[in-house]
């Protein structure tokens, strides 16, 4: 604790000379490497900080200035300073004022009539590691933040018995139409058609992560029903159990899917209908070429030859023109 | 051995030609009609007892009993296996698959596509 050598800046927020100059000695004393800036009231200490509070480490702020006095000064400086910690000063007096504070983001207080030189040096170094902390934890929590509302897919945070919502994700809101505020007062299985809740209940006791294969249906706000795959992963930290799960919105794909095979059918059958159908007259005719071939007998025979000839080729055109008519509708749809 | 022929298919037409082609070829055969696989089936329980040589000439696609159902339905009649009776498929369908399936029929003699030819029949006639 003796020798702190990292760069010190430090803001005095402080009205009154004798105890600037007092707090001024103290820092000097046990930091060897100190920048004290003093700002003698609200006004000079906001337009300070508006210009340089990426310079300051740590604030000592009185709570008596001659501009602007107790909660409200704490509130307005936090205001203009977001991540440094602010130490308040305070007398007797105004000891309870300086307790509840604590509460409102301020670090912590020193009562003017009992600092010393160790008191404010260990005072300042717990508070600066303590911020050191805090900060690392809030960009953690932003970080995981925007991993979940800057998902793309829908994504929600259940409680894991009763399926209520406890969070929901930017793209959740944007597909559902409800807002963050509507969700919350949902279940998951509200999600579900009337009837349907029961099966994904089920699923989520199943402890089977990936409900894979099985399409559900998920209605919209405006009633619009959605198909979706869901994938869900139980959360159990010692804070909260929970439940993520995540949709993804497989409605376009199933709706091409089912396109696909109907078209794959028709296919099917005007293939089948090349082999069996359109080959038969045509194989006739070929059959009735043969006979003649076999046999060119009277001019009777050759006459009935040729009248059927006539019957199998129309029969063969209506043919075509069906299967012409069918590979159509396929292209059109 | 006196022949007869008997042949399953819903195509009059076709049924025609190869009537006037056998009877062309080798006039001491005898010919039978079927329209329909069931109509074919009748008409083997009659000629079960005849020591005749029975040529069956299948179509696979028929209304009422298609050529597959007659040979299932075959496997359980009693002139099942008779050695003098011997059944060709004759199709249309240039289908793969009809070929292969065909394979899984130990009673059928053989396969032909449509038309029969005048040397296709002479064969079959000879067996």
């Amino acid at each position: 604790m003796q020798n702190y050598l990292e760069r010190l800046s430090v803001l005095v927020i402080e009205d009154n000379q004798g105890d600037f100059i007092l707090i001024e000695d103290y820092l000097l004393e046990k930091f060897k490497n100190v920048e004290i800036v003093h700002c003698p009231d609200y006004a000079t200490s906001v337009d300070f900080l508006a210009k340089s509070k990426d310079r300051i480490s740590v604030v000592l702020l009185d709570l008596n200035l001659p501009d602007l006095v107790g909660v409200e000064l704490i509130r307005s400086i936090i205001a203009h300073n977001v991540k440094v910690p602010i130490i308040v000063l305070t007398g007797y007096s105004d000891l309870a004022m300086a307790k509840s504070s604590l509460q409102i983001g301020v670090y912590d207080y020193l009562v003017k009539d009992e600092i010393s030189p160790t008191i404010l040096q260990k005072t300042i170094i717990y508070a600066l590691h303590r911020s050191r902390f805090i900060n690392q934890i809030e960009d953690e929590k932003r970080k995981f933040e925007n991993l979940f509302n800057f998902s793309p897919q829908p994504t929600w945070l259940l409680d894991s018995q009763s399926l209520r919502i406890l969070q929901a994700n930017i793209a959740a809101q944007n597909t559902y139409g409800f807002s963050l505020d509507e969700f919350l007062q949902m279940s998951f299985t509200h999600l579900h058609p009337k009837g349907q809740g029961e099966r994904i209940e089920q699923k989520f006791t199943s402890n089977d992560g990936q409900i894979s294969g099985d399409h559900f249906t998920h209605v919209l706000r405006s009633g619009k029903e959605i198909t979706v795959d869901i994938y869900f992963r139980e959360i159990d930290e010692t804070t909260m159990s929970g439940l993520i799960v995540q949709v993804n919105d497989v409605s376009e794909v199933v709706k091409h899917i089912n396109t696909i095979e109907v078209q794959n059918t028709q296919l099917r059958n005007i293939a089948w209908t090349q082999s069996h159908v359109v080959r038969a007259p045509l194989s006739r005719m070929l059959g009735i070429v043969n006979l003649i071939e076999l046999k060119a007998g009277s001019f009777d025979e050759l006459l009935f030859c040729l009248q059927q000839l006539r019957i199998s080729s129309i029969e063969l055109n209506d043919i075509i023109v069906g299967i012409v008519e069918e590979s159509n509708h396929i292209e059109h749809e | 051995m006196k022949t007869t022929t008997c042949i399953i298919d819903d195509d009059a037409i076709y049924r025609m030609i190869i009537v006037k082609m056998i009877k062309h070829i080798d006039s001491s055969v005898d010919v039978l009609e079927c329209e329909n696989g069931r109509s074919g089936m009748a008409c083997l329980e009659r000629l079960k007892n005849s020591f005749d040589k029975v040529v069956v000439l299948l179509d696979i696609n028929m209304p009422v009993l298609d050529g597959w159902g007659f040979l299932d339905e075959m496997k359980t009649c009693s002139f099942y296996g008779l050695p003098q009776v011997v059944i060709y498929l004759v199709s249309s369908s240039t289908d793969e698959s009809d070929i292969v399936k065909s394979k899984g029929y130990t009673n059928l003699k053989g396969f032909f596509h449509k038309p029969l030819t005048s040397e296709d029949i002479r064969a079959i006639l000879s067996t």
